[in-house]
């Protein structure tokens, strides 16, 4: 058989620099940061040496709950965040990926939509947080609704630039072959406007975490974001450090259980 | 072997009669087709030749069901045609295999509904044996030269048995020799399967070629001008002094006068 590339890549081991390249900037980070407090630059009261965030966030993670101020209470923090990013995240996906779909195939759906919702795309987050709380009050549900209008925007623009950018050929090849209209949908339209859903996607969920913690800073009771403002109140610079490497770890995570996710999909595996 | 292919049908596979398009271009209305008709009986390979902008492809997208027309009618086997579908199998001129689909499940797309999965695999490979690409199943089309793509292009409607096989200058964007392979490929499967063949092409020698009868069209606005039967047996020799009167006088159509043949073709 010849060579040429079937549909399994023959590559097994990763080359060395594969492997390092991806953790040199953290690791540039760390050893500036570590730099600047022990070598006494800046002031451990603004900036704390890593190894005191790195005890703070052993004793928020692994120590029994009650034991100190924060101990144990990673575990409930992070399940509070990641409901509230979850669920904002699967509204957003929900109303963002079929509009967005619409809007990039139907031209008079285009015209519906657009300016209304490039309008509403330009007030920024923050604007919404004062009506959100006097809708929803503090708590799970502004939270939810910041996150889901946040992610909203990038999710039915990916969908929208994926669908209109699908080659004609391609959904005519497959109604030549029979299909109607919802087979089309799902096994040539999305298949086909994929590189941009998922660009769509993964924009989406970073943004969602962004506006978890705007929602979160709002005074509710668990939360990675609450954590942070927590912390700022009581000057425990350590605890907010910890709190934003946290989010960074686990809105990569996300992303990272996001695209393999979506390998599911064929259309994602051979892109 | 045309002959008796013509004789034994009697009803035509397909029938267009009195077709007209025309487009809406900066507030103007452009007529495409001009009362357009021709009959296609089963097993026979017609080709339509004419220049660029005859709305040759046009007419092809028409009797596929793609475009809507103006006036006239489009019946398959008696039915107007009014959307697309399996029974007119259509090959683009263009790659428009899906890329997320390994060459085997491009062929095997249009037989999800109605088929076992084992009776799925067994035709698909089967037909991919037909177009010469066993072993290559597993394959991505962005692995495989264009001229393999058109191979799968071609075995991805077969497989459903079409009634008639619609292409759209298939070959034109081939090279010299892949165009050769292809040429002999089609006119062994039509030999094989009696498959009933509408192309299109600007290519003369191509027309004259494959087809049993080939349809001169003039444009603006698109019209048929001539018929000519080509009555050679295949593989045609393109240099045998037959093949080369029919080419000019099909030339000469062309042309809208009874010019000699330039000296390169």
């Amino acid at each position: 058989m010849p060579s040429l590339g079937p549909t399994k890549s023959a590559s097994r081991g990763k080359p060395v620099a594969a492997i390092l390249l991806p953790w040199l900037l953290p690791a540039c980070a760390f050893g500036v940061w570590g730099l600047l407090s022990l070598g006494g630059l800046v002031p451990a009261y603004f900036l704390p040496p890593p190894g005191q965030v790195l005890d703070t966030a052993v004793n928020y993670i692994f120590a029994p709950q009650g034991s100190a101020p924060y101990a144990g209470r990673f575990l409930d923090d992070a399940m509070a965040s990641l409901g509230r990013v979850g669920g904002g995240f699967a509204l957003a996906v929900l109303l963002g990926l079929p509009l967005g779909l619409v809007s990039g195939r139907l031209k008079f759906m285009r015209l519906f939509l657009d300016t209304f919702i490039n309008g509403v795309r330009a007030v920024p987050g923050i604007a919404w947080l004062p009506l959100a709380l006097v809708w929803f009050g503090i708590g799970f549900k502004t939270t939810v609704f910041l996150v889901s209008l946040a992610a909203f925007f990038p999710i039915y623009l990916g969908a929208a630039a994926g669908a209109i950018q699908v080659n004609p050929l391609f959904l005519r090849s497959g109604s030549m072959m029979g299909l109607g209209k919802t087979r089309l949908i799902f096994t040539v339209l999305i298949p086909a406007a994929m590189p941009h859903v998922i660009i769509g996607l993964r924009l989406g969920l970073g943004i969602a975490f962004a506006y978890l913690v705007l929602g979160e800073l709002t005074g509710v009771s668990g939360g990675l974001g609450a954590v942070i403002m927590d912390a700022r109140m009581l000057g425990r610079v350590d605890i907010i450090i910890m709190g934003i490497l946290l989010i960074a770890v686990i809105g990569r995570v996300c992303d990272l259980g996001l695209v393999g996710g979506l390998k599911f999909f064929k259309s994602v595996r051979r892109l | 072997m045309g002959r008796d292919v013509r004789d034994k049908a009697v009803a035509p596979c397909l029938k267009v009669e009195g077709v007209s398009k025309s487009f809406r271009v900066n507030r103007h209305r452009v007529k495409a087709l001009e009362r357009i008709s021709f009959e296609v009986r089963t097993g026979e390979a017609l080709g339509i030749l004419g220049p660029s902008g005859c709305g040759k492809t046009t007419l092809l997208n028409i009797i596929a069901g793609f475009l809507p027309h103006d006036e006239g009618r489009v019946l398959m086997h008696q039915q107007p045609v009014t959307r697309p579908g399996p029974e007119r199998g259509v090959v683009f001129q263009e790659d428009a295999l899906f890329p997320w689909l390994t060459v085997a499940e491009n062929v095997g797309f249009g037989l999800r509904n109605g088929h076992g999965k084992g009776d799925r695999k067994g035709k698909v490979e089967r037909m991919l044996g037909l177009v010469g690409l066993e072993g290559y199943g597993r394959y991505l089309p962005r692995a495989i030269s264009g001229g393999m793509k058109q191979r799968v292009a071609l075995a991805r409607v077969l497989v459903l048995g079409p009634a008639a096989l619609l292409m759209d200058e298939p070959f034109a964007a081939l090279d010299a020799q892949t165009r050769a392979d292809m040429h002999a490929l089609l006119i062994s499967l039509q030999r094989r399967l009696r498959q009933t063949v509408v192309f299109v092409t600007h290519d003369l020698e191509e027309a004259v070629k494959l087809a049993d009868r080939v349809l001169v069209m003039e444009k603006s606005p698109g019209r048929l001008r001539q018929e000519f039967a080509v009555e050679l047996p295949r593989p045609r020799d393109l240099d045998s002094p037959e093949f080369l009167d029919i080419k000019r006088s099909i030339y000469g159509s062309l042309c809208g006068c009874g010019g000699d043949l330039p000296a390169d073709s």
